[in-house]
């Protein structure tokens, strides 16, 4: 059973996209998919806006651009959140890029400017999309582009649906040229109905044949075996590659950013987060810089930093993060900023009413991750499959006892890795 | 001045470092009875499910309700009619019933509660408010004309070496109201069977018909109710479990809810049914012969399958653990009623079995779902 919640996303749904102000400094995170970035550049260098800034090789390579001109002023490797720091010099000086006309490309100069321009899976995961892409030996039946955006609050993939729809649908048929999906299927949900005529008609315009699949409205559908399950009625065993039955998903955020890089000729740089919250003052939906801290954001709605009387969110909120640090930046999966009322918890003991089993979309239980989370017990951990947690915080929202499900998920994994 | 401002007022020699401390959690039990926490968290999800563990709590008391109600009423009905014979109006039969059954919910909570809190104090916790499902569930399942001092002593035992031995709420094997009514049972039999117990007052009258309809079977009488009297309640019996109506009344308030397990429920009848099937097909005596769908209505079957085996602690807790659990607590039930006849009341013995049993169910039922994956895993090493 996969529980429905309140979906709160009202306030900003119909905001049309606005670019938020350049931030002064830019604390570029090094961090990747599974890889940590090296630097290509030393403190003190002059940079320029798309200009690439660090890079990491293998499977799952991963770069990082300058989204502004400027100066480095601090490199920092070695710290918990390892980033390059540039300061702006507000003038926008962009690198030069030469490219060939989008229609020209071959696949492999696709996947090339793919991985190149640092494009990421922009849904929280962060999967290296060359390497998603990638699938010669594979034969890709079904191509699933993600809108389920299940996490409340957060309406930025809304908002390009509706008003980045062009730029979408584009990008659309640049990646069935390297995929070449015999079904490429929309998974919206109920909720975001209005997008199906919208979303035909345009696709009607430029000739691509797509199908749109309306999902209920709960939560986590858009996880991607979730997606997969509610689109194609299929569900993968636990731990499967999509692309080993035939599936490619994507995520619209991603499929944008593929859009800015191919007709734009800008690396991902930027993205589309929404800005919420109970204690938010101008919510909606904004274009801000990756590398942009938080602290910024706040400053350019009206709010000032604290995390005082407020809970400062990155992400959406049910697998955000609390932010304490205001120099935490939005990252290339970052969906969100929400400021939230601070939390009172009521504790109570765990009665085994078993609603994190009922909810979980992985089929786990929870409350036995908490119990030998606390036992340090490594073998039953494994036994329960703590690994196949997607971390979607489905159980921690139901539970009725308020037990710190997600703290003993997180560590307990940590338990499982070092073991 | 607002009730929150007055209740901040009143907080006030209770915080930290004043003199009151220690009595915390005393009056922060208050407080959130009367408001809600606001449901957002530091780790993991930030925001909550509307639904904490008090709502979840108030909502099973809720479920109650219309049992207790029709309780009352029965309790009257039954001793105009057996009794004095006068006044049958509603209001008349029952205002007798809430002035006979009121004291016990309110010994029942007073004394249960003085308990919870000298606990929760002594262990610094917070109170939680599991107790006032097991305090109202309590009552209901005692004869009417129970002294209230068997009430408060069993509430004693059921809170002390039911729950709170145990490690208080969440962790009791045993399902708390039926601890209490398992020591009244054996503590005061006289009191918790036989031929007057049930009617109120008739313990002054000779010729009664104030037995249970199973207490009946079992000693070979004739049963004079039709199916429909034991479905609607008015039969002699605890004071909220003669009505399989008003009970399916909070039946479907918790399955909609979602706080009672609809596979308990289901499972719990599908043993039963299965079991009267059987015996009906035997029909080796009157007790066998009793219908099955009469089983399903009459004693404290569909109270303790709605009300007790559903609660959360002490039942199974895997979906499949749920099915097997419901289904023995069914199965059981009958087979007590119908080879234990000194011990009419099988539901509560069935429920008790099976709360032990529970965690072995889980155990099985967990260790069957890792052997298979293992066995997955096995099978797809070998093919690649």
């Amino acid at each position: 059973m996969l529980m429905h919640i309140p979906s709160l996303k009202s306030k900003t749904k119909k905001t049309s996209i606005t670019t938020l102000e350049a931030s002064p400094f830019l604390y570029m995170p090094l961090q990747a998919y599974k890889t940590p970035l090296k630097p290509l550049v030393n403190v003190g260098d002059l940079v320029l806006k798309n200009e690439k800034i660090a890079k990491s090789n293998g499977v799952f390579a991963g770069s990082l651009h300058s989204p502004v001109s400027g100066k480095i002023i601090a490199i920092e490797t070695e710290s918990e959140f390892p980033h390059i720091k540039i300061e702006n010099d507000f003038l926008d000086t962009c690198i030069e890029i030469n490219s060939t006309s989008v229609e020209h490309l071959t696949e492999e100069e696709i996947l090339e400017t793919i991985k190149n321009f640092g494009i990421e899976g922009s849904g929280g995961a962060k999967f290296p999309t060359h390497t998603k892409y990638n699938t010669q030996q594979k034969n890709i039946s079904h191509f699933i582009i993600n809108g389920a955006e299940c996490e409340p609050y957060l309406s930025a993939d809304y908002a390009v649906m509706q008003q980045e729809t062009e730029a979408l649908l584009k990008a659309i048929q640049l990646v069935q040229k390297v995929i070449k999906a015999e079904k490429i299927t929309f998974g919206i949900e109920k909720q975001h109905k209005e997008l199906q005529s919208h979303l035909l008609k345009n696709a009607k315009k430029l000739n691509i044949s797509i199908q749109i699949k309306l999902l209920p409205n709960t939560y986590p559908q858009g996880g991607e075996l979730q997606l997969i399950k509610a689109v194609t009625g299929k569900e993968l065993p636990k731990g499967s590659i999509p692309a080993e039955h035939g599936i490619t998903v994507s995520n619209v955020g991603t499929l944008w950013a593929i859009y800015e890089a191919f007709y734009n000729e800008q690396p991902y740089i930027e993205r589309i987060i929404t800005i919420s919250g109970e204690k938010a003052i101008n919510r909606g939906n904004f274009k801000v810089a990756i590398g942009t801290p938080v602290s910024h954001i706040l400053e350019e709605i009206g709010l000032p930093w604290n995390t005082e009387n407020q809970t400062v969110i990155l992400g959406g909120p049910m697998m955000g993060k609390a932010i304490y640090q205001p120099e935490t930046p939005i990252n290339k999966g970052s969906g969100g900023v929400l400021i939230l009322p601070n939390p009172t918890n009521k504790r109570y003991n765990c009665i085994q009413c078993g609603y994190c089993t009922d909810v979980c979309p992985q089929h786990l239980m929870p409350m036995e991750f908490a119990r030998y989370n606390t036992e340090k017990n490594i073998q039953k951990l494994y036994e329960f499959n703590l690994n196949d947690c997607i971390e979607c915080g489905a159980c921690a929202y139901i539970c009725p006892s308020d037990v710190p499900l997600m703290k003993s998920i997180v560590e307990g994994k940590n338990l499982l890795h070092n073991a | 001045m607002s009730l929150r401002d007055k209740i901040d007022e009143l907080k006030k020699p209770f915080g930290k470092g004043e003199k009151l401390e220690k009595w915390a959690p005393a009056i922060n039990a208050l407080d959130t009875f009367l408001y809600v926490p606001n449901h957002t968290t530091k780790k993991g999800a930030h925001i909550r499910d509307g639904v904490d563990l008090k709502r979840t709590m108030i909502t099973v008391v809720l479920a109650l309700l219309p049992a207790l109600i029709y309780g009352m009423y029965n309790t009257g009905y039954q001793h105009f009619s057996q009794i004095s014979g006068s006044d049958l109006s509603f209001l008349s039969c029952f205002m007798y019933g809430l002035w006979k059954v009121l004291p016990m919910v309110v010994v029942s909570y007073g004394v249960g509660l003085a308990i919870e809190f000298a606990f929760a104090i002594y262990r610094g916790h917070e109170v939680n408010e599991g107790y006032l499902v097991t305090g109202l569930l309590i009552p209901l399942i005692m004869p009417v004309d129970i002294p209230l001092w068997m009430v408060a002593i069993s509430v004693v035992f059921a809170v002390i070496i039911g729950k709170e031995a145990f490690g208080g709420t969440g962790m009791n094997i045993l399902n708390p109201a039926l601890t209490a009514r398992a020591f009244a049972f054996f503590a005061y039999p006289t009191y918790m069977s036989g031929t007057k117990v049930w009617v109120s007052e008739a313990t002054n009258i000779d010729a009664i018909s104030g037995e249970t309809i199973l207490g009946k079977l079992a000693g070979g009488k004739e049963v004079a109710y039709s199916t429909m009297d034991m479905f609607s309640g008015a039969i002699p019996g605890s004071i909220g479990e003669t009505s399989t109506l008003w009970i399916l009344v909070g039946a479907l308030i918790l399955i909609i809810t979602g706080v009672g397990s609809w596979r308990i429920m289901a499972g719990g009848l599908i043993g039963a049914i299965g079991m009267g099937l059987i015996f009906n097909a035997v029909s080796a005596n009157d007790l066998m012969a009793f219908p099955w769908y009469n089983h399903l209505v009459v004693g404290g079957f569909a109270f303790g399958l709605v009300f007790m085996a559903t609660d959360p602690v002490s039942a199974a807790q895997t979906t499949k653990g749920k099915w097997i659990y419901g289904i023995l607590v069914g199965m059981f039930c009958l087979l007590i009623r119908i080879f234990n006849p000194a011990y009419p009341e099988g539901v509560m013995m069935a429920i008790l079995l099976m709360n032990v049993f529970a965690p072995t169910i889980d155990h099985y039922v967990i260790e069957g779902s890792v052997k298979k994956r293992k066995k997955r895993l096995a099978a797809k090493l070998k093919t690649t």
